[in-house]
Order: C-alpha cells, then structure tokens, then sequence
C-alpha cells in the first residue's frame, strides 16, 4: 500500500465533519470525502493543499443546519455539566462540608489530574520507568529530610523548597522519554506519594512535630498539579529534542 | 404539473441521467460531485451537491442506497443514487420552460447600444 492510499486528512477536521453530519450521511459523505483526499495527493497534489481543500469542503457542511447539530447536543451537555460542577464546588460543598471554595476547586482540579495521570498505568511497559524516577527523585528529599532533622532549631523550609522542585522535574523526567504527559503526572504523583510516607514514618519515630495525617490528600494533590505542569513541558521538550536530534543527524547523513 | 427545478439542482439530475465520464456512471456521491463540477465548469463545494441530492431525494426524484466501500475509501460504504421518473419528469419539464420563455428570442443577447 503506498503513501496516499494510507494517507487521511487530519483527526479534527473528520472529527469536526462527522459531528456536522446527521448519522444517516456521516460514513458515506467522509468516505466520498477522504477518496477524493487520496486521489489528489496521489495526483501529486502538495499535502497542504490537499489539506486546505478538505478544510474547505468540510466546512460547506457548516450550514445552520449542520452547525445547529454540531453544537447543540455536545456543547450544550457540557455546558451544563460544567454549570452543575461549578455550583457544587463553588457553593455545595462549602455550604455542607464548611470546605472553602478554593480549596474545593483545587481538589477537583487535583483529582481530574489524577484521574489523567491514571490513564499512565495502562502501560505495563512504563510501571518501571515510574517507579526508578520516583525512587530516584525522592533522594534529595530524602538526603535534606536527614539533615533537617538533625538541624536545630526545626524548620520545613528547605524540604519543602525541595518538594516542590523534585516533583516537576520527576515529572518532566519522566514525560520527556516518551512525550506522554500523564506519565509526568503518575510519576510525580508516585513521587510525591513516597515523600509523603517517609516524612510522616520519619516524624512519627523522632517525635517531631508534623501536620495532622487528615492534611495528607493535600500531598498527592499538590504532586498531580506539579506533575501537570512538568508533564506538559516535558512532553513538549522531549519532542522537540527528538525532532532536533533526527533533523541533526539527517543534516549528518546528507 | 411537474417540479420545477432550479439550475443547480438541473445539473446534479443530468449529472445522475447523462454523466460523461467513467466515474460519473459510477452513480454515488463523489462521482457526481466531479461531474457537476465539469457539467457546471467550476468548483463546487461537496456540501452544496450533497445538499441538494438530499433535496431532491425528500422531493421523490431520485432514491438511494448503501453498499459497502472500498479500501481506497477505508472501508467506509457508499450511498449510490438513481434517478426517478418523477426526476426525469421534472428534468423535461425544467428545459420546456426554459424554451418557452427563450422561444422566438435571438441568441445570443446584444446590449443597447
């Protein structure tokens, strides 16, 4: 099979002309669609192009008709998912729990992130790449919690300041090896998650002074935000790597 | 009397009636996207044919059916369209009135001098 006959137009725009379509004409209009898209690249028509017209093409279904289909059961379905979600956060909880607002909304936006970062444990492959990179991006909190507590007078400080760099850069780690930000976040979850338990085992055998253990969800959900954030770079980073190491090593070979 | 057809609509029932090429005999959608496009002498949009098919097909002058697509088109089924007599109906009727109203009528036009 050559080029062109695998070739396809780009997800959204089928996407976007699937949802402009009722379901009797959807399968048959793409398919009309994407042959004609075949038949011009194998033309020889630049991709581009070629692009542009099915761009065009799919938005000539764009009439009130298609639009009103388009956008009225999914976006109004979110609309008001999005509406529910944000009443209960913003004034459900804190009105039952005695929770604050903000802080309701970070744990929704940490647990969504989690739910995210969960879709990483799908891949068996990586399970190892997670667990050395947690392991090994919780020894500077490791080697300062010793220090710290050996230190007096006691101050969180500089774990702290560790915590917070140790998680992105887990993160980061581990999502630019594979450009998959939910990696990021499961590592720096998992990391965070290790830095939790040592520092709650270790104050708990010294006798030192820790926050109550009803404030540890806040641990993990602080990870999932930090592990977003160096999830995102990171993939955006290991791919732009990769792509600067294979145009590097093709200005070699040419 | 029969439905009177507008010129767009004329052409995508002779592209189904008369095509000119191999693949507007083929008779399904993209078949007659290209040959109203030749018959018409410029692009046309895929929707504008496909919604008038639809038009024309609710008004009783063409029918359709499903059948299973190519590799080429992965796999996904084409909808084959054929003319109806209401169609063919429709068709002579559309090209009597334009006689009729052009009958006796030199052509082509001069402008006022």
């Amino acid at each position: 099979m050559n080029r062109p006959m695998r070739a396809a137009p780009p997800g959204w725009a089928q996407s976007l002309l699937k949802s402009l379509l009722d379901s009797r004409d959807k399968h048959t209009i793409a398919g009309d669609l994407l042959e004609e898209y075949r038949e011009r690249l194998s033309e020889g028509a630049p991709l581009r192009r070629v692009n542009v017209w099915y761009l065009k093409q799919v938005l000539s279904f764009a009439g009130w008709k298609g639009l009103r289909r388009a956008l009225l059961p999914g976006c109004s379905a979110w609309a008001a998912l999005a509406a529910v979600i944000e009443f209960i956060l913003l004034f459900g909880i804190p009105a039952s729990t005695g929770i604050s607002a903000g802080r309701a909304v970070f744990y929704f936006v940490a647990g969504a992130l989690v739910l995210s970062g969960a879709g990483a444990w799908r891949l068996p492959a990586e399970h190892g790449t997670m667990l050395r990179l947690s392991v090994l991006w919780s020894l500077p909190f490791i080697v300062t919690a010793l220090l710290m507590l050996r230190t007096t007078p006691f101050t969180p400080a500089p774990g702290v300041a560790v915590f917070l760099f140790s998680l992105p850069a887990a993160a980061i780690h581990a999502s630019a090896r594979n450009g998959n930000p939910a990696l990021g976040i499961a590592t720096a979850l998992m990391t965070s998650c290790f830095m939790g338990v040592l520092t709650l085992a270790a104050t708990e055998l010294l006798h030192h002074p820790h926050p109550p253990v009803s404030s540890l969800p806040f641990v993990p959900a602080v990870g999932a935000v930090l592990g977003a954030t160096g999830g995102i770079f990171g993939s955006r980073f290991g791919r732009c790597a990769k792509t600067e190491l294979i145009r590097l090593s093709l200005a070699r070979t040419l | 009397m029969a439905e009177v057809l507008g010129t767009f609509e004329q052409a995508v029932l002779l592209a189904l009636v008369r095509p000119k090429t191999p693949l507007g005999k083929e008779g399904y959608g993209r078949a007659i996207h290209k040959e109203v496009q030749l018959r018409l002498d410029r692009e046309v949009s895929a929707g504008a044919v496909y919604a008038t098919l639809d038009r024309l097909e609710k008004k009783g002058l063409i029918s359709s059916e499903v059948r299973e697509g190519t590799d080429q088109r992965g796999g996904l089924p084409r909808r084959y369209f054929s003319v109806e007599p209401a169609g063919i109906r429709a068709l002579n009727e559309s090209k009597a009135i334009v006689d009729r109203v052009w009958q006796g009528v030199p052509w082509p036009l001069k402008a006022p001098s």
